[in-house]
Protein backbone atom coordinates (compact mmCIF):
# COMPACT_ATOMS: atom_id res chain seq x y z
CA UNK A 1 0.00 0.00 0.00
CA UNK A 2 3.00 2.15 0.54
CA UNK A 3 4.55 1.64 -2.51
CA UNK A 4 1.48 2.29 -4.06
CA UNK A 5 1.16 5.88 -2.59
CA UNK A 6 4.61 6.65 -3.25
CA UNK A 7 4.18 5.12 -6.83
CA UNK A 8 1.38 7.47 -7.31
CA UNK A 9 3.04 10.71 -5.74
CA UNK A 10 5.76 10.09 -8.13
CA UNK A 11 3.16 9.47 -11.25
CA UNK A 12 1.24 12.25 -9.97
CA UNK A 13 4.70 14.47 -10.64
CA UNK A 14 5.60 13.74 -13.75
CA UNK A 15 1.92 13.86 -15.29
CA UNK A 16 1.91 17.64 -13.49
CA UNK A 17 5.38 18.51 -14.81
CA UNK A 18 4.05 17.31 -18.15
CA UNK A 19 1.26 19.06 -18.00
CA UNK A 20 3.31 22.78 -17.22
CA UNK A 21 5.34 21.44 -19.79
CA UNK A 22 3.08 21.06 -22.52
CA UNK A 23 1.11 24.41 -21.26
CA UNK A 24 4.06 26.02 -21.10
CA UNK A 25 4.24 24.64 -24.86
CA UNK A 26 1.03 25.19 -26.40
CA UNK A 27 0.07 28.60 -24.70
CA UNK A 28 3.72 30.38 -25.53
CA UNK A 29 0.99 32.91 -27.77
CA UNK A 30 -1.61 33.23 -25.56
CA UNK A 31 -2.87 31.45 -22.81
CA UNK A 32 -5.70 29.60 -23.35
CA UNK A 33 -8.06 30.10 -20.29
CA UNK A 34 -9.66 33.50 -21.48
CA UNK A 35 -11.30 31.76 -24.39
CA UNK A 36 -11.35 28.20 -23.97
CA UNK A 37 -13.09 26.22 -21.33
CA UNK A 38 -10.40 24.04 -20.62
CA UNK A 39 -12.61 22.04 -18.04
CA UNK A 40 -14.15 20.44 -20.51
CA UNK A 41 -13.04 18.14 -23.61
CA UNK A 42 -15.09 17.45 -26.64
CA UNK A 43 -14.50 14.38 -28.78
CA UNK A 44 -16.04 14.37 -32.57
CA UNK A 45 -15.50 12.49 -35.43
CA UNK A 46 -15.94 15.00 -38.54
CA UNK A 47 -14.71 15.90 -42.11
CA UNK A 48 -11.68 18.16 -42.25
CA UNK A 49 -12.35 21.35 -44.23
CA UNK A 50 -9.08 22.99 -44.11
CA UNK A 51 -5.63 22.78 -42.60
CA UNK A 52 -3.58 25.58 -42.37
CA UNK A 53 -0.04 25.87 -41.86
CA UNK A 54 0.74 28.92 -40.08
CA UNK A 55 1.83 31.35 -37.40
CA UNK A 56 0.89 31.90 -34.62
CA UNK A 57 -1.04 28.30 -34.36
CA UNK A 58 -1.88 26.04 -36.71
CA UNK A 59 -5.75 25.99 -37.87
CA UNK A 60 -8.08 22.71 -38.15
CA UNK A 61 -11.45 23.45 -39.69
CA UNK A 62 -13.75 20.73 -39.69
CA UNK A 63 -17.34 20.06 -40.30
CA UNK A 64 -19.61 17.99 -38.50
CA UNK A 65 -22.16 17.74 -41.26
CA UNK A 66 -19.90 16.30 -44.19
CA UNK A 67 -19.64 19.50 -45.66
CA UNK A 68 -16.86 21.70 -47.06
CA UNK A 69 -17.85 24.63 -45.05
CA UNK A 70 -15.97 25.11 -41.59
CA UNK A 71 -18.63 24.89 -39.15
CA UNK A 72 -15.98 24.82 -35.96
CA UNK A 73 -12.46 26.40 -36.01
CA UNK A 74 -9.68 24.58 -34.28
CA UNK A 75 -6.39 25.85 -32.72
CA UNK A 76 -3.04 24.05 -32.61
CA UNK A 77 0.58 24.83 -31.10
CA UNK A 78 3.11 26.82 -33.38
CA UNK A 79 4.57 25.09 -36.40
CA UNK A 80 7.71 23.93 -34.53
CA UNK A 81 6.25 22.99 -31.39
CA UNK A 82 3.97 20.49 -32.97
CA UNK A 83 5.82 19.35 -35.77
CA UNK A 84 8.43 18.06 -32.64
CA UNK A 85 5.36 15.82 -31.43
CA UNK A 86 4.74 14.16 -34.96
CA UNK A 87 2.39 16.96 -36.95
CA UNK A 88 3.13 18.17 -40.42
CA UNK A 89 2.04 20.49 -43.05
CA UNK A 90 0.29 17.21 -44.74
CA UNK A 91 -0.54 15.29 -41.88
CA UNK A 92 -4.44 15.70 -42.99
CA UNK A 93 -6.33 17.31 -45.73
CA UNK A 94 -9.43 18.94 -46.50
CA UNK A 95 -11.97 15.96 -47.26
CA UNK A 96 -10.33 13.60 -44.58
CA UNK A 97 -12.40 12.03 -41.81
CA UNK A 98 -10.32 12.53 -38.23
CA UNK A 99 -11.56 12.21 -34.41
CA UNK A 100 -10.72 15.23 -32.80
CA UNK A 101 -10.68 16.03 -28.61
CA UNK A 102 -10.47 19.73 -27.69
CA UNK A 103 -11.80 22.26 -25.81
CA UNK A 104 -14.50 24.04 -26.40
CA UNK A 105 -14.27 27.76 -26.68
CA UNK A 106 -16.16 29.90 -24.19
CA UNK A 107 -19.76 31.02 -24.20
CA UNK A 108 -20.65 28.94 -27.41
CA UNK A 109 -18.17 30.41 -29.46
CA UNK A 110 -17.53 27.97 -32.22
CA UNK A 111 -13.46 27.46 -31.97
CA UNK A 112 -11.78 25.21 -29.64
CA UNK A 113 -8.23 24.08 -28.69
CA UNK A 114 -6.89 20.67 -29.53
CA UNK A 115 -5.98 18.13 -26.91
CA UNK A 116 -5.41 15.26 -29.50
CA UNK A 117 -6.58 13.96 -33.08
CA UNK A 118 -6.94 10.64 -34.86
CA UNK A 119 -6.58 10.35 -38.80
CA UNK A 120 -8.50 8.18 -40.81
CA UNK A 121 -5.45 5.69 -40.31
CA UNK A 122 -5.36 5.60 -36.77
CA UNK A 123 -2.61 7.66 -36.37
CA UNK A 124 -2.46 9.48 -32.40
CA UNK A 125 -1.50 12.89 -32.37
CA UNK A 126 -1.49 14.99 -29.75
CA UNK A 127 -1.24 18.63 -29.68
CA UNK B 1 88.56 11.67 -52.82
CA UNK B 2 87.77 8.12 -50.97
CA UNK B 3 87.65 10.54 -47.57
CA UNK B 4 85.08 12.98 -48.88
CA UNK B 5 83.24 10.25 -50.37
CA UNK B 6 83.22 8.43 -46.67
CA UNK B 7 82.15 11.86 -45.21
CA UNK B 8 79.46 13.02 -47.32
CA UNK B 9 78.30 9.15 -47.35
CA UNK B 10 77.95 9.22 -44.01
CA UNK B 11 76.01 12.35 -43.24
CA UNK B 12 73.76 11.34 -46.40
CA UNK B 13 73.05 8.06 -43.90
CA UNK B 14 72.66 10.30 -40.40
CA UNK B 15 69.82 12.19 -42.78
CA UNK B 16 68.04 9.26 -44.21
CA UNK B 17 68.17 7.45 -40.25
CA UNK B 18 66.29 10.49 -38.98
CA UNK B 19 64.31 10.93 -41.95
CA UNK B 20 63.15 7.17 -41.12
CA UNK B 21 63.08 7.38 -37.34
CA UNK B 22 59.35 7.36 -35.61
CA UNK B 23 57.94 11.14 -35.96
CA UNK B 24 57.68 13.28 -32.95
CA UNK B 25 54.42 13.41 -31.49
CA UNK B 26 52.18 16.11 -32.74
CA UNK B 27 52.22 18.38 -29.87
CA UNK B 28 48.68 18.24 -27.89
CA UNK B 29 46.01 20.41 -28.89
CA UNK B 30 46.11 23.46 -26.10
CA UNK B 31 43.10 23.28 -23.53
CA UNK B 32 40.30 25.32 -24.53
CA UNK B 33 40.80 28.99 -22.90
CA UNK B 34 37.08 29.22 -21.94
CA UNK B 35 34.46 26.73 -21.42
CA UNK B 36 32.08 25.23 -24.66
CA UNK B 37 28.99 27.79 -24.16
CA UNK B 38 27.71 26.36 -28.01
CA UNK B 39 25.01 24.31 -28.79
CA UNK B 40 20.89 24.33 -28.65
CA UNK B 41 19.38 25.67 -25.67
CA UNK B 42 16.01 25.57 -24.72
CA UNK B 43 14.63 27.48 -21.25
CA UNK B 44 13.57 25.46 -18.14
CA UNK B 45 10.28 26.54 -16.78
CA UNK B 46 8.89 26.62 -13.75
CA UNK B 47 9.45 27.78 -10.70
CA UNK B 48 13.13 26.82 -9.26
CA UNK B 49 13.73 25.56 -12.92
CA UNK B 50 14.83 29.61 -14.05
CA UNK B 51 11.94 31.82 -14.16
CA UNK B 52 11.86 35.24 -13.61
CA UNK B 53 10.84 35.80 -10.07
CA UNK B 54 7.19 37.02 -8.51
CA UNK B 55 6.18 40.13 -9.30
CA UNK B 56 6.64 41.10 -5.35
CA UNK B 57 9.93 39.78 -5.16
CA UNK B 58 10.91 42.68 -7.74
CA UNK B 59 11.80 45.93 -5.94
CA UNK B 60 9.62 47.98 -8.13
CA UNK B 61 9.22 52.17 -8.56
CA UNK B 62 5.68 53.28 -8.01
CA UNK B 63 5.56 53.89 -11.79
CA UNK B 64 6.55 50.24 -12.95
CA UNK B 65 4.00 48.98 -10.14
CA UNK B 66 1.14 50.71 -11.72
CA UNK B 67 2.27 50.25 -15.07
CA UNK B 68 2.21 46.39 -14.31
CA UNK B 69 -0.64 46.58 -12.94
CA UNK B 70 -2.43 48.38 -15.54
CA UNK B 71 -1.18 45.85 -18.37
CA UNK B 72 -3.42 43.06 -20.36
CA UNK B 73 -1.10 40.18 -20.68
CA UNK B 74 -2.19 37.40 -22.55
CA UNK B 75 -1.57 34.32 -20.50
CA UNK B 76 -0.65 33.63 -16.94
CA UNK B 77 -2.84 35.39 -13.77
CA UNK B 78 -5.54 38.23 -14.99
CA UNK B 79 -4.76 37.02 -18.60
CA UNK B 80 -6.87 38.98 -20.92
CA UNK B 81 -5.86 37.64 -24.35
CA UNK B 82 -8.84 39.70 -26.36
CA UNK B 83 -8.09 42.85 -25.04
CA UNK B 84 -3.96 42.35 -24.28
CA UNK B 85 -1.88 45.29 -24.19
CA UNK B 86 1.28 42.96 -24.86
CA UNK B 87 3.18 44.44 -27.61
CA UNK B 88 4.46 41.76 -29.21
CA UNK B 89 0.85 40.42 -29.55
CA UNK B 90 -0.70 43.66 -30.34
CA UNK B 91 1.86 45.17 -32.45
CA UNK B 92 3.72 41.85 -33.36
CA UNK B 93 6.77 43.81 -32.03
CA UNK B 94 10.08 41.73 -31.16
CA UNK B 95 10.33 40.65 -27.60
CA UNK B 96 13.15 42.23 -26.81
CA UNK B 97 15.46 41.01 -24.20
CA UNK B 98 15.22 39.03 -21.85
CA UNK B 99 12.09 37.80 -22.98
CA UNK B 100 12.92 36.18 -26.26
CA UNK B 101 14.75 33.48 -24.05
CA UNK B 102 12.07 32.78 -22.07
CA UNK B 103 10.07 32.25 -25.02
CA UNK B 104 9.46 27.92 -24.93
CA UNK B 105 11.53 27.22 -28.02
CA UNK B 106 15.18 27.39 -28.28
CA UNK B 107 17.75 29.48 -29.00
CA UNK B 108 21.49 28.49 -30.42
CA UNK B 109 24.88 29.93 -29.11
CA UNK B 110 27.82 30.67 -31.70
CA UNK B 111 31.16 31.27 -30.07
CA UNK B 112 34.00 32.48 -31.53
CA UNK B 113 37.33 34.26 -30.52
CA UNK B 114 35.23 37.88 -31.22
CA UNK B 115 32.06 37.26 -30.68
CA UNK B 116 29.37 35.43 -29.02
CA UNK B 117 26.01 35.14 -31.24
CA UNK B 118 22.55 34.12 -29.93
CA UNK B 119 20.06 33.05 -32.46
CA UNK B 120 16.95 32.51 -31.07
CA UNK B 121 14.26 30.14 -33.39
CA UNK B 122 11.64 32.19 -32.12
CA UNK B 123 10.97 34.88 -35.11
CA UNK B 124 14.55 34.02 -36.55
CA UNK B 125 16.25 37.02 -34.10
CA UNK B 126 19.47 37.38 -32.62
CA UNK B 127 22.21 39.55 -30.71
CA UNK B 128 25.52 39.78 -30.84
CA UNK B 129 27.84 39.95 -27.65
CA UNK B 130 31.34 41.92 -28.63
CA UNK B 131 33.97 40.01 -26.94
CA UNK B 132 36.88 42.39 -24.87
CA UNK B 133 35.82 45.45 -26.35
CA UNK B 134 34.19 48.86 -24.51
CA UNK B 135 30.71 49.67 -23.82
CA UNK B 136 28.97 52.20 -26.66
CA UNK B 137 28.41 54.70 -23.92
CA UNK B 138 25.86 56.47 -26.27
CA UNK B 139 24.57 53.30 -28.38
CA UNK B 140 21.74 53.36 -30.75
CA UNK B 141 18.66 51.98 -28.92
CA UNK B 142 17.17 48.79 -30.33
CA UNK B 143 14.91 46.04 -29.32
CA UNK B 144 18.06 43.64 -28.50
CA UNK B 145 20.25 45.95 -26.67
CA UNK B 146 24.18 46.74 -27.37
CA UNK B 147 25.85 43.87 -25.37
CA UNK B 148 29.44 43.57 -25.03
CA UNK B 149 31.28 40.53 -23.10
CA UNK B 150 34.68 39.35 -21.43
CA UNK B 151 35.88 36.11 -20.04
CA UNK B 152 35.83 36.12 -15.85
CA UNK B 153 37.32 32.43 -15.70
CA UNK B 154 34.63 29.99 -16.68
CA UNK B 155 31.98 32.66 -16.55
CA UNK B 156 31.00 35.13 -19.85
CA UNK B 157 30.30 38.29 -18.00
CA UNK B 158 28.02 40.60 -20.07
CA UNK B 159 26.95 44.55 -20.35
CA UNK B 160 24.28 45.79 -21.99
CA UNK B 161 22.74 49.15 -22.22
CA UNK B 162 20.32 50.61 -25.15
CA UNK B 163 17.40 49.11 -24.99
CA UNK B 164 13.86 50.30 -26.82
CA UNK B 165 11.61 50.60 -23.96
CA UNK B 166 8.54 49.71 -25.52
CA UNK B 167 9.20 45.95 -24.96
CA UNK B 168 7.94 44.08 -22.48
CA UNK B 169 10.76 42.16 -20.04
CA UNK B 170 8.62 39.30 -19.49
CA UNK B 171 5.54 38.17 -20.83
CA UNK B 172 3.37 39.49 -17.51
CA UNK B 173 4.46 43.09 -18.95
CA UNK B 174 7.22 43.56 -16.68
CA UNK B 175 8.18 47.11 -17.78
CA UNK B 176 11.40 49.05 -17.86
CA UNK B 177 13.14 52.28 -19.20
CA UNK B 178 15.49 53.36 -21.72
CA UNK B 179 17.90 53.20 -18.74
CA UNK B 180 17.71 49.26 -18.58
CA UNK B 181 21.56 48.08 -17.98
CA UNK B 182 21.68 44.38 -17.79
CA UNK B 183 24.93 42.35 -16.38
CA UNK B 184 24.87 38.46 -17.23
CA UNK B 185 26.87 36.07 -15.97
CA UNK B 186 26.39 33.06 -18.50
CA UNK B 187 27.94 30.05 -17.50
CA UNK B 188 27.79 26.21 -17.54
CA UNK B 189 25.95 24.44 -14.58
CA UNK B 190 26.52 20.70 -15.17
CA UNK B 191 25.10 19.86 -18.24
CA UNK B 192 22.63 22.98 -18.15
CA UNK B 193 23.34 26.85 -19.44
CA UNK B 194 22.51 29.45 -16.62
CA UNK B 195 22.01 33.35 -17.06
CA UNK B 196 22.52 35.28 -14.00
CA UNK B 197 20.79 38.63 -15.02
CA UNK B 198 21.21 41.73 -13.03
CA UNK B 199 18.67 43.92 -13.68
CA UNK B 200 19.49 47.79 -13.37
CA UNK B 201 17.18 51.00 -13.97
CA UNK B 202 16.57 53.53 -11.71
CA UNK B 203 13.17 54.46 -13.36
CA UNK B 204 12.02 51.24 -12.77
CA UNK B 205 13.13 49.34 -10.15
CA UNK B 206 14.55 51.00 -6.80
CA UNK B 207 17.53 48.80 -6.36
CA UNK B 208 19.39 46.36 -8.69
CA UNK B 209 17.97 42.57 -8.84
CA UNK B 210 19.07 39.56 -9.92
CA UNK B 211 17.06 36.67 -12.44
CA UNK B 212 18.33 33.44 -12.43
CA UNK B 213 17.30 31.37 -15.61
CA UNK B 214 18.16 28.37 -16.61
CA UNK B 215 18.87 26.27 -19.78
CA UNK B 216 18.80 22.51 -20.34
CA UNK B 217 20.68 21.10 -24.11
CA UNK B 218 18.31 20.79 -26.80
CA UNK B 219 18.99 18.68 -29.80
CA UNK B 220 21.08 20.47 -32.14
CA UNK B 221 21.13 20.86 -35.60
CA UNK B 222 18.69 22.67 -38.30
CA UNK B 223 16.98 25.72 -36.57
CA UNK B 224 13.14 25.55 -37.71
CA UNK B 225 11.84 29.08 -39.50
CA UNK B 226 8.95 30.35 -37.14
CA UNK B 227 8.22 33.84 -38.15
CA UNK B 228 5.41 35.26 -36.82
CA UNK B 229 4.32 38.78 -38.29
CA UNK B 230 1.12 41.14 -37.55
CA UNK B 231 -0.90 39.55 -40.62
CA UNK B 232 -0.64 36.14 -38.75
CA UNK B 233 -2.00 38.07 -35.43
CA UNK B 234 -4.85 40.03 -37.13
CA UNK B 235 -6.12 36.84 -39.08
CA UNK B 236 -5.83 35.36 -36.00
CA UNK B 237 -7.49 37.47 -33.94
CA UNK B 238 -10.33 38.18 -37.18
CA UNK B 239 -10.84 33.99 -37.00
CA UNK B 240 -10.83 32.80 -33.56
CA UNK B 241 -12.25 36.13 -31.60
CA UNK B 242 -14.37 37.58 -34.47
CA UNK B 243 -12.22 40.83 -33.99
CA UNK B 244 -12.08 42.99 -37.21
CA UNK B 245 -8.82 44.86 -36.17
CA UNK B 246 -6.84 47.65 -38.38
CA UNK B 247 -3.40 47.39 -38.34
CA UNK B 248 -2.53 49.41 -34.94
CA UNK B 249 0.01 52.17 -34.71
CA UNK B 250 2.19 51.57 -31.60
CA UNK B 251 1.74 55.34 -29.64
Amino acid sequence: MRRSNRWDLGFGIRVLGFAVLMSTSAFAHHGAASIYDMGKETTIKATVTEFVWTNPHVELGISTSGGATTELLLELGSPPNIRNRGWTSRVVKAGDVVTVTFHPGLRGAKIGIVVKMITADGKELHA
Amino acid sequence: MTRAFLVLSAVAALFAAAACSKPAAAPAAPAPAHPNLSGSWLPVGGRGGGTMPPANEIPLTPWAAAKLKAERPAQGENQDFPNTTDPSLKYADPNGYPRISLHPMRFKLIQTDDYVYQLWEYNQNWRQIALNVPQDPDPPITWYGNAVGKWEGDTLVVDSIGYKDSTWLDARGLPHTQDLHLTERIHRMGENLAFDITFEDPGAFTKPWTAHLIFKPSPDGSMTENIYTISDELRFRERFLNQKVNIPIRR
